[in-house]
């Protein structure tokens, strides 16, 4: 998969994930002004209850102390006065005595559900008097004279004030969606330019810029954690590439200088002795110093490619041209084996190490040239497939078997047992990395007949 | 006058080596076997070209480079280098080296590139239309090669084969010269792919003539001249 691919999907995903936060935010936030709402319209009808309950139980309080000062008629009376000087209030009361007679009070009579002794009662009642059916939060209490008191209140007002703060909590509750709405929103595209930065990052080095990191906000959250994690991860792979390159680096040293004084040595030589004999062996010797120094440096190529080395080079290629420049390059060697080559291609630009690709399709049809008995016609073809770029090089020659083409992928590796044609068996090998190189993927197939090698760039 | 050349290279075989084969060219060679050694000689600015190994104890071949040319010294930096990656080559040269040559090299190789260099170091040359070597006449700006008065027909390819030998007449051209001056590729292609260019380029403009003007020097590369 390409990087930008890659980082696509990652985007999708994260996205989805933004997008669960953002509404568990947004969960959050109703639930709280729903708990907080629900809380206070609780509170608000509790303290008015409590308030009611207060004036009843003080009303009836009064009304006791005047039993106790003159029993019934004394009580009676003050009720008549009382509801008399209190007219219109929404105070109830009622004396009955122990027969359930009314002594006085604007009810007509004790209702049936009300007990004879009760803290609280809420019912509905009509007033003497009341042409409709009230709400009443009613008091009862049994006297020592076995009549009985019943004190009570309106409630018809209190609960409408009820009624309308709950509306007035209602609206607020819907205020509060577009306002969760929003804060979700911020926390999702907050997140997501954090991550989109993280990913950026990590797109970058994957590409090959090595030095790129994360910028930290100094915040110390945990995308700050992620961050610097992330950053002391890819400096560390910096110091592990870096170290990579210079043992590659080294070890190209080391062999090469050995070669190096080996042909030295062999071209003096070659100056120095006259014996035809000896001759013929050093100029032996040398094409197998060459072939080493071939191998070397293929080997060492192989292993930058394949450490990413090289990305950097990429740049905007013409690939029908390039292709040509490649048939050009070949076309005489190959006439003089009789064999043809043909480039199909249509207009094509692509990003790529020009260098590196031409040396990999070079290797190919080297391969095809010194491998494919029989061959005629090697065919050079490149064709965009989506966002992806495929170069085949393709023979007519005998092909070979399917179940050989892992072993032709694998480095130093040749189908040929007694080794007896020359080659170093990693042209396949650098095609294969260089493909990498450039997050493809490469493929041998049936040409009918022949073999075909598909590199697929992206 | 002798051309004076500085060799800084900590490999005694390699230096022995290179310098031998100068001595025997006819130029006067110094020596440094490292880097610090080498800056200190090539800030006198006395030499015609400079034979820098990349990988010096002391001072780093590129260090000594980048110190040179931070001194304005201008002479002429051939680069010899284990390295041989693709990569490598064009940090060598973009620091600021004239020729970067991958070990091993033959050393008609490095003679043929120190020459190069320091006939291009010769500068002043006027801006020719028409190169000639003998009678084999080619036409930059027609695009045209004629040989003792007659059109040769030449592909495009062709064509700058023989540009790059003629605006080098009388060198020696090695065979990655020809590779990065006319293909621009710095990698090897294997089985004598050049060889066949230039059988094909000689067949056109020799086949026919008494005077071979197209030679192959073995175990260099190719010659275009007068002489054998």
């Amino acid at each position: 998969m390409s990087a930008t691919g890659m980082l696509r999907t990652a985007r999708n995903r994260l996205r989805s994930t933004t997008l669960r936060i953002a509404a568990l935010v947004l969960v959050l936030q109703l639930l709280a002004a729903g708990i907080v709402l629900f809380y206070a319209r609780t509170a608000i009808g509790n303290q008015f209850t409590r308030d009611q309950q207060l004036i009843v139980s003080e009303l009836e309080g009064d009304f006791l102390a005047w039993h106790r000062g003159g029993g019934d008629a004394v009580l009676a009376k003050e009720i008549a006065r009382r509801l008399d000087s209190l007219k219109g209030e929404n105070i109830i009361v009622l004396l009955v005595d122990g027969k359930g007679r009314r002594l006085a009070g604007n009810l007509e009579a004790w209702p049936i559900v009300v007990p004879r002794t009760t803290a609280w009662r809420t019912i509905e009642l009509y007033r003497i008097d009341g042409n409709s059916p009230e709400r009443l939060g009613v008091r009862a209490t049994t006297l020592n004279s076995g009549s009985r008191l019943l004190t009570g209140l309106v409630i018809e007002n209190d609960l409408r004030i009820r009624e309308t703060s709950e509306r007035v909590m209602f609206a607020a509750f819907i205020l509060a969606l577009p306002l969760s709405l929003l804060a979700a929103a911020i926390v999702s595209r907050l997140i997501d330019r954090r991550i989109v930065a993280i990913a950026d990052t990590a797109t970058a080095v994957g590409d090959g810029d090595l030095s790129r990191r994360v910028a930290e906000t100094g915040s110390g959250d945990s995308f700050d954690l992620l961050a610097g994690k992330m950053n002391a991860m890819l400096a560390r792979t910096e110091v592990l590439v870096g170290e990579l390159r210079i043992v590659t680096s080294g070890l190209a040293h080391d062999l090469r200088s050995p070669i190096a004084r080996l042909t030295q040595t062999l071209e003096q030589a070659a100056l120095d002795v006259r014996d035809p004999a000896a001759i013929r062996a050093i100029y032996k010797v040398s094409i197998e110093a060459d072939n080493l120094m071939s191998m070397l440096s293929t080997a060492l190529q192989i292993s930058q490619a394949e450490a990413g080395i090289g990305r950097h080079r990429f740049v905007d290629v013409d690939v029908a041209q390039m292709l040509a420049d490649i048939a050009e390059l070949y076309e005489p060697a190959l006439d003089a084996e009789t064999l043809t080559i043909e480039v199909s291609s249509s207009p094509i630009r692509f990003r790529l190490h020009r260098e590196l690709v031409s040396q990999a399709i070079g290797n190919l049809i080297d391969n095809a040239m010194k491998y494919a008995t029989g061959a005629r016609r090697i065919g050079l073809t490149a064709r965009i497939n989506g966002k992806t770029l495929d170069i085949s090089v393709t023979d007519d020659g005998i092909g070979i078997a399917v179940s050989d083409y892992p072993a032709a992928l694998r480095r130093f590796g040749r189908l040929d047992p007694s080794r007896h044609t020359d080659g170093a068996g990693l042209g396949l090998a650098l095609a294969e990395a260089v493909t990498r190189l450039h997050d493809g993927t490469i493929a041998l197939s049936e040409n009918h007949p022949g073999l075909r090698v598909t590199m697929t760039l992206s | 006058m002798t051309r004076k050349i500085l060799i800084v290279e900590d490999d005694k075989a390699s230096a022995a080596f290179i310098m031998k084969g100068l001595r025997e060219a006819g130029f006067t060679v110094d020596e440094a076997d490292n880097g610090r050694d080498g800056l200190f000689l090539a800030t006198d600015n006395s030499y015609d070209a400079v034979v820098l190994d990349r990988m010096l104890p002391g001072l780093d071949g590129m260090a000594v480079l980048a110190a040179i040319r931070a001194a304005g010294i201008e002479t002429p930096v051939i680069i010899l280098s284990a390295l041989g990656s693709t990569e490598d080559r064009i940090e060598g040269l973009t620091a600021g080296s004239d020729d970067y040559l991958v070990k091993p090299f033959a050393f008609a190789e490095l003679l043929a590139r120190l020459q190069r260099l320091m006939r291009r170091g010769g500068a002043g040359q006027p801006i020719e239309t028409v190169l000639r070597c003998a009678d084999l006449e080619l036409d930059l700006l027609a695009r045209r090669v004629r040989r003792g008065g007659t059109v040769v027909q030449l592909q495009p390819r062709e064509f700058r084969l023989l540009e790059y030998l003629m605006r080098h007449p009388d060198q020696v051209i090695s065979r990655t010269m020809l590779l990065e001056g006319v293909w621009d590729y710095h990698f090897d292609p294997g089985t004598n792919i050049i060889d066949v260019h230039i059988g094909r380029l000689r067949r056109k403009i020799d086949a026919g003539f008494d005077t071979p003007l197209l030679h192959t020097v073995r175990g260099a590369g190719y010659r275009i001249g007068r002489e054998a």
